[in-house]
């Protein structure tokens, strides 16, 4: 027989255990988001160590909306995050579909195309500039190896935006890849057999039975690839940050000048608000084609 | 899938143009790594390997104490996530709780890991600063927490749904309690969960720079990377050292993707795609 008392204790398991999850959510999210709204409508200086914040209304706000770097950064976000997740949501499709026509060195295939992913951003950061660098890198030491004088793949007005695309697609291709590749692992074999044995072609079969089976997978993909691309900032950093003059310039790199750079912790949180609010948007939107396309195709079938 | 030959030749052409591609920034930084300052400036393609660049990062620039500042914040978020994430995942996945409540917490764990980083850099920095754990390990593992909570609570609850239902209740027949249902059955047969929550959570800690450099400034708790992101910038960039840093940052997912990969892979399905 169970006491009493423990018996509520072990009644109240059952919250306890979500406790520690609430506490953090509410003192490390909704806190710091609360925090920041507050930080929004200030502006904000140390004094002694103790950090001081006297409210402006909404100052930062009208600012942040006359903003051309802002605005810049903006676009150049959202430019980054279209171009680079259409090319790397083709080349993982393509690389995933052939992967799953290997049999032997499958392994090794999936090893690298899965790589790039778990790579610390700082480092492909890195790598990157040890080819690109204008000076130093192999891409120069080669193009003169080849008798040409290579570009500043970095500096150039026109070269650096879709330099750092580049870059971005050779780091999060394996992301789109290992999903995509999840779905290729799940598509139903008898399917294409029984097609071959009809005769189908090769090209046939991808055109018109995996590429249709795969649509719902990769749309998840495109989904969470795109919302993610907006996170872009360490490579940015690194190579170009946010040069020449503002053009590779993204919203975390902008924020991150604003907030540590320029001390303008108000004017920053009154722009991490807006993105804030652009990405719930982008969220919200996403999910609801998501659930239209998916009512779509329950609706046909 | 068995194709034609003239496919099966496109399809491996395909294949190995990809691990080429991939694998050519790799190479580049361990080539770098080994080489002297004076090849490196050279740009000559032939050249001896060296061990100077390792030694100087290592005796010169205190590179150690990096790595113990990297794997202390980084063990250190990814226990306390387990801990949260199991419970949480636990008291989720096992118990009935009304839809809506269940369905806020996951939508809001979502949000958070849809949310870019940046959005916390500011408030995290100004919470350290009037807490007092600016530059020190505490207040990067205060933001691993928050961001690698999300995934873990996601993928244990998955988890934690996938235990059958008469295990547990056949525990309670037999009179064991919650929290005893908890540490004998759940925790061994979620095994696989919290290796999947841990090294994620783990391995996205170790590669953070946005918090690391944001709140700290000195050796006491600056992280590989933002040693990386000192070396290049330094007035004459550093090229031997910031290759050998990176080629030790990258350590963790080397050693995931060759030893764990079948965790990587569901877990990052798992976060990604809903049933």
């Amino acid at each position: 027989m169970r006491t009493s008392g423990s018996g509520t204790l072990d009644d109240l398991f059952k919250y306890l255990a979500l406790v520690p999850l609430i506490a953090i959510l509410v003192v490390l999210v909704i806190a710091p988001v609360g925090q920041l709204i507050v930080t929004s409508f200030s502006r904000v200086r140390f004094a002694s160590g103790a950090v001081v914040f006297s409210p402006v209304g909404l100052e930062n706000y009208r600012n942040a909306l006359q903003d051309q770097v802002a605005l810049r950064a903006l676009l150049n976000t959202t430019a980054l995050a279209v171009i680079s997740v259409t090319i790397e949501t083709l080349l993982a499709v393509i690389l995933a579909i052939s992967v799953g026509y290997v049999h032997r060195g499958n392994l090794l295939f999936r090893t690298v195309f899965i790589f790039p992913m778990l790579l610390p951003p700082i480092a492909i950061g890195v790598m990157w500039l040890m080819i690109l660098d204008f000076n130093y890198g192999v891409l120069n030491a080669v193009l003169a190896a080849l008798g040409v004088n290579g570009p500043a793949w970095l500096a150039h007005p026109r070269l650096a935006f879709p330099s750092i695309i580049v870059v971005d697609i050779w780091h999060w291709t394996s992301f789109v890849f290992l999903i995509v590749l999840a779905g290729v692992e799940t598509l139903p074999h008898e399917l294409s057999e029984s097609a071959r044995i009809d005769g189908a072609s090769e090209r046939q079969i991808v055109w018109q039975i995996i590429l249709p089976l795969l649509r719902p997978i990769i749309l998840v993909a495109v989904i969470t690839r795109t919302i993610f691309a907006f996170k872009v900032y360490e490579q940015i950093f690194l190579l170009t940050d946010g040069g020449p003059g503002n053009r590779t310039e993204v919203i975390s790199s902008y924020i991150m000048r604003v907030f540590f750079n320029q001390n303008r912790m108000g004017y920053a949180a009154a722009l991490s608000v807006l993105t804030l609010i652009f990405i719930t948007v982008l969220v919200i939107g996403f999910m609801y084609l998501q659930s239209l396309l998916t009512r779509e195709r329950e609706a046909r079938s | 899938m068995k194709a034609p030959r003239l496919d099966r030749l496109v399809i491996f052409s395909i294949l190995v143009f990809g691990v080429v591609v991939t694998l050519i920034p790799i190479v580049v930084v361990f080539r770098t790594a080994l080489q002297l300052p004076r090849d490196i400036i050279s740009g000559g393609l032939l050249f001896s390997p060296s061990l100077h660049n390792i030694q100087s990062t290592f005796g010169t620039y205190r590179f150690g104490r990096l790595m113990v500042n990297s794997l202390v914040s980084a063990s250190g978020a990814t226990v306390i996530v387990l801990a949260v994430g199991a419970l949480a995942g636990f008291s989720l996945g096992i118990f009935t709780w009304p839809r809506w409540w269940t369905a806020l917490i996951l939508a809001t764990l979502l949000m958070i890991q849809m949310l870019p980083p940046v959005v916390f850099a500011g408030p995290f920095y100004l919470i350290s600063r009037q807490v007092g754990i600016y530059n020190t390990p505490l207040a990067l593992i205060m933001a691993y927490i928050v961001l690698q909570t999300p995934l873990a609570v996601l993928i244990l609850h998955r988890f934690s749904r996938s235990i059958p239902g008469e295990l547990i209740e056949a525990a309670h027949m037999d009179g064991a309690r919650h929290h005893v249902v908890f540490t004998h059955i759940c925790l061994p047969l979620m095994t696989p969960g919290l290796a999947t929550a841990g090294l994620l959570s783990f391995v996205f800690s170790w590669n953070d720079f946005m918090f690391a450099v944001s709140l700290s400034s000195t050796t006491r708790a600056m992280t590989i990377p933002v040693g990386i992101a000192n070396f290049a910038q330094d007035f004459q960039i550093l090229y031997g050292n910031i290759a050998v840093a990176a080629a030790f940052a990258a350590i963790p997912g080397f050693l995931m993707v060759l030893f764990a990969q079948r965790y990587v892979t569901r877990g990052l399905t798992m976060g990604a795609v809903k049933e």
